[in-house]
């Protein structure tokens, strides 16, 4: 920079275009492979993931190796901050799709196929003998009979345990800023910790539900947005903790101060965005 | 040399709205003619 | 002023362009990132548009001439695809790329390296989507709204087709993302929002909506994907699920959509207006609050498009009275634009000539929207060539004539010469007339019953088919004329452009050099009121 306080724009880089790639091999590669065309479509998909992989190591060590130079100044900052936060809105609407298709299947499609109101002649000429109930896997009966999983068991330890990792990244946050190095340092611990359990369980409760409760992706609707809702969601979780992993050993490195801290925030950012959406799964998808 | 778009000249637009409708009566007289001759 | 500080600033940091690849596939420069994105839209156009010649020869008569009926399906499908996501969409982004840092004075996009990836993304996702052409079972063939069961139950193409709207998804959320960051962001002091230009102001609620809309087609498609890959039920009435589910997700997306290939057309309009009217655009902020209304209105009318599923009546009655609702901030606009050109100076010039077409036939096509929007009425013309008029106005002669005003009116700018007035003036003149041609008789065709999607029909059409696709013929052959004049342009025109290129030009943007430098604006520009459209805020 030759002027103190200017826009940084960065000089020219390559990482978008590998990312670019990236993605495109991975996407082109996974509809080859669910196409059946496994032997072009899985090495596509796995070189696509690592090449995306390579990219988010280079880009970010750019990025890291920038912020550390001091070549931002709080307009880049801000920018960074809007760009964190309409990314998160975009995940609240991606959400929002398969939270609808839940309402929507409950309040209109499951009555209506059951004969209420405009249901009537599907009810009447193909499935007369249907009662609405919820959970249902339809008139067809598509994945044969199955039981919920019930909410005051591990839905409800997954609950508390996101709650506290939101309370000890709080807590971790608070140290930051009061430049406690080493209670900064444990409670990330924890938190990555606790993010690492709530997997464990969740993927515990999904073996669960295939090995003995017979609730299955192909149980009707109700497996479809069960298993949509909680499985977007534990991918979420998953990223989440791989992105606490990595703020906790930056944290180790030095990388942040006391004022200058935005990678940690965003994550932090994201990881109160996945406690929400927790939240109103454990209702309405486990509750209700 | 440097060219930008020449100045507003009432003369000429008077002209060329004069044109304009003069076109568009002419346009709307053959739409009329060929309407028109689907009775005859 | 403001041009002043634009010729101090030669940065030695700011290396200049040099070698292909740097420049084009590693570029953080929001001018090269813009042109890319304009050229790809360019080059889709032509595609999408080969896709609509052949539709057009194989409906020149009634009887099956050219293709088959299958492929036929697939390349309505694809026209669609394309020229949705491959030319409307990127050319606005490519404009908003080129324009929106020069009309605020900011040294560049926010997130410049972001922003090369959303473009970069875009070649790749339609490698994946024109691919499928080549795949067993073709094309995806379900039209472009992807409706099951229909869709899921052709060929692999469908999962091109979703993998082509995660990728093109992705890279038009992180453009919206950049967009909305460097508008609220990256304004020079004293830029206030509302004395921003309205083609900022139209592109910043335009990026609000493809943030908001995006991810819902997204969950969308992903939906699909399942129902048909991995044994799931959203949408099989069999597992307690809906096929109309799909149509709600669908249309919560494609309402917006449509206002996402509008508003940016409205912006560059209330540009060019009160440019070559020499007048400042009437009722400003009323244009800036006409564009929210119309973009919060726009979430709440998505069932319009499915008034024959079967809704409630309760349903149709509501999204039928807040789709008409929608009227009434059109009207602000299209009376604006009026009257700013009421009692000015106008001259008419190729970017003025498509501003003016784009009013009369846009409201033409506003007009078939609130007759489609009447429930009892869209019972006729649902599913008939009567739609096909009606989108057709108002994106033929809505959003891509508003690009092409854009494009002629900013041209002098990007490339430092003016283009040639006459070949201007020949292009729009067959443009506007063949447009007519081509799209007006099918308004009678819907009327008199004729369906959409279907490669044959009834000998009783064949008069105004043949009209119509003489029509397409002569609008397809006229926009070569456009790119001729383009290359002119840009490589070949000796007049050199001046800085503020057009008489009646206001606004941050013209006070730099023609062509604009590499870099500009690397020094926040003091702003004097008196050189933008809308210092006073008064009006």
């Amino acid at each position: 920079m030759t002027q103190q306080g200017a826009y940084y724009v960065p000089h020219k880089s390559i990482w978008p275009i590998i990312g670019s790639v990236g993605l495109f091999v991975t996407m082109f590669g996974a509809a080859h492979w669910i196409n059946g065309q496994t032997d072009l479509g899985r090495p596509m998909f796995f070189t696509g993931l690592a090449v995306i992989v390579f990219m988010m190591f280079g880009w970010f060590h750019s990025v890291i190796g920038e912020s550390i130079r001091g070549s931002y100044n709080s307009q880049v900052d801000v920018s960074f901050r809007m760009g964190m936060m309409w990314f998160i809105f975009s995940e609240v609407m991606f959400f929002a799709a398969f939270f609808g298709a839940l309402f929507y299947a409950r309040n209109f499609s499951v009555p209506w196929l059951g004969g209420e109101g405009h249901g009537l002649f599907t009810h009447h000429y193909l499935w007369d003998h249907y009662t609405a109930t919820w959970p249902t896997n339809g008139p067809g009966n598509i994945g044969g009979k199955f039981s919920v999983v019930a909410p005051w068991g591990l839905p409800l330890l997954n609950t508390l345990l996101l709650l506290s990792s939101s309370v000890t990244i709080t807590i971790a946050h608070h140290a930051l800023r009061a430049g406690r190095r080493r209670q900064l340092l444990v409670f990330q611990a924890l938190t990555v910790l606790l993010g690492a359990s709530f997997l464990y369980f969740q993927a515990h409760e999904y073996m669960e539900a295939y090995e003995h409760l017979n609730l299955t992706l192909h149980s009707g609707v109700y497996g479809s947005t069960f298993f949509m809702l909680t499985g977007f969601h534990g991918l979420h979780v998953t990223l989440g903790t791989i992105m606490l992993i990595i703020i906790w050993l930056r944290c180790a490195k030095g990388h942040f101060n006391r004022e200058n801290h935005f990678g940690f925030e965003a994550v932090a950012w994201y990881w109160h965005f996945v406690d929400v959406v927790w939240l109103c799964l454990f209702l309405f998808v486990y509750i209700m | 040399m440097m060219e930008g778009q020449p100045g507003f000249d009432p003369a000429t637009r008077r002209a060329g709205v004069r044109r304009t409708v003069i076109i568009l009566i002419l346009v709307i007289a053959v739409i009329l003619g060929l309407f028109l001759s689907q009775f005859l | 002023m403001a041009h002043a500080s634009t010729q101090g600033h030669h940065d030695a940091h700011h290396e200049a362009p040099s070698g292909f690849f740097r420049r084009w596939f590693m570029s953080t420069n929001h001018k090269d990132i813009g042109t890319l994105y304009l050229i790809f839209a360019g080059l889709m156009f032509f595609i999408g548009g080969a896709m609509a010649m052949v539709i057009r020869a194989e409906l020149f008569e009634p009887g099956m001439q050219l293709v088959q009926p299958y492929f036929f399906n697939e390349l309505t499908t694809m026209h669609a695809l394309v020229m949705i996501f491959g030319a409307i969409m990127p050319a606005f982004v490519g404009l908003a790329n080129w324009m929106i840092p020069l009309m605020i004075g900011a040294p560049d996009m926010a997130l410049p390296r972001m922003n090369n990836m959303s473009f970069w993304l875009l070649p790749f996702a339609f490698t994946i989507l024109l691919s499928s052409f080549f795949l067993p079972g073709g094309a995806p063939a379900g039209g472009w709204t992807m409706y099951p069961p229909l869709s899921i139950q052709g060929g692999d193409g469908i999962a091109f087709l979703i993998f082509f709207v995660h990728l093109s998804g992705i890279s038009s959320i992180m453009g919206a993302i950049n967009i909305i960051a460097t508008i609220l962001n990256m304004r020079a002091p004293g830029m206030d929002l509302l004395k921003m230009p309205i083609f900022v102001w139209t592109w910043l609620i335009t990026a609000f909506l493809l943030i908001a809309v995006m991810p819902v087609l997204a969950g969308g498609v992903t939906m699909l994907l399942t129902d048909k890959y991995f044994g799931t039920s959203f949408f099989n009435a069999a597992g307690g699920g809906d096929p109309v589910l799909f149509q709600h997700v669908f249309w919560f997306f494609g309402h917006p959509e449509v206002y996402i290939m509008i508003l940016p057309a409205f912006g560059i309009i209330s540009e060019v207006i009160p440019t070559f009217s020499r007048k400042p655009l009437f009722g400003y902020k009323a244009m800036v609050y006409a564009t929210a209304s119309i973009a919060f209105l726009s979430f709440i009318v998505w069932a319009h498009h499915m008034f024959t599923t079967g809704l409630p009546l309760g349903a149709e009655l509501f999204f039928m009275y807040a789709t008409m609702l929608i009227a009434v901030p059109t009207g602000v606009k299209v009376f604006n634009w009026v009257t700013t050109m009421w009692g000015g100076s106008l001259t008419f010039e190729t970017p003025m000539l498509f501003a003016v077409a784009f009013v009369i036939l846009f409201t033409i096509g506003g007009f078939s929207g609130i007759m489609l929007a009447l429930v009892p009425a869209d019972f006729q013309y649902q599913d008939t060539y009567f739609v096909v008029a009606h989108f057709h106005y108002v994106l033929v002669t809505g959003a891509a004539f508003g690009i092409m005003a854009g494009v002629y009116f900013w041209l002098p700018k990007w490339s430092g010469h003016m283009y040639s007035e006459r070949w201007g003036k020949i292009h729009f003149w067959l443009s506007v007339i063949s447009v007519n041609v081509l799209f007006f008789p099918m308004h009678f065709l819907g009327l008199a019953g004729m369906p959409r999607r279907i490669p044959d029909y009834n000998v009783a059409f064949a008069d105004f088919n043949m009209i119509s696709s003489i029509g397409g013929f002569v609008f397809g052959a006229s926009q070569l004329i456009m790119v001729g004049n383009i290359i002119y342009t840009v490589f070949f025109a000796k007049r050199k452009a001046s800085d503020r290129v057009w008489e009646g030009a206001k606004g941050l943007e013209w006070t730099v050099p023609s062509p604009a430098p590499h870099h500009t604006f690397s020094v926040p520009p003091v702003i004097d009121d008196s050189l933008l459209a809308h210092g006073d805020v008064s009006h």
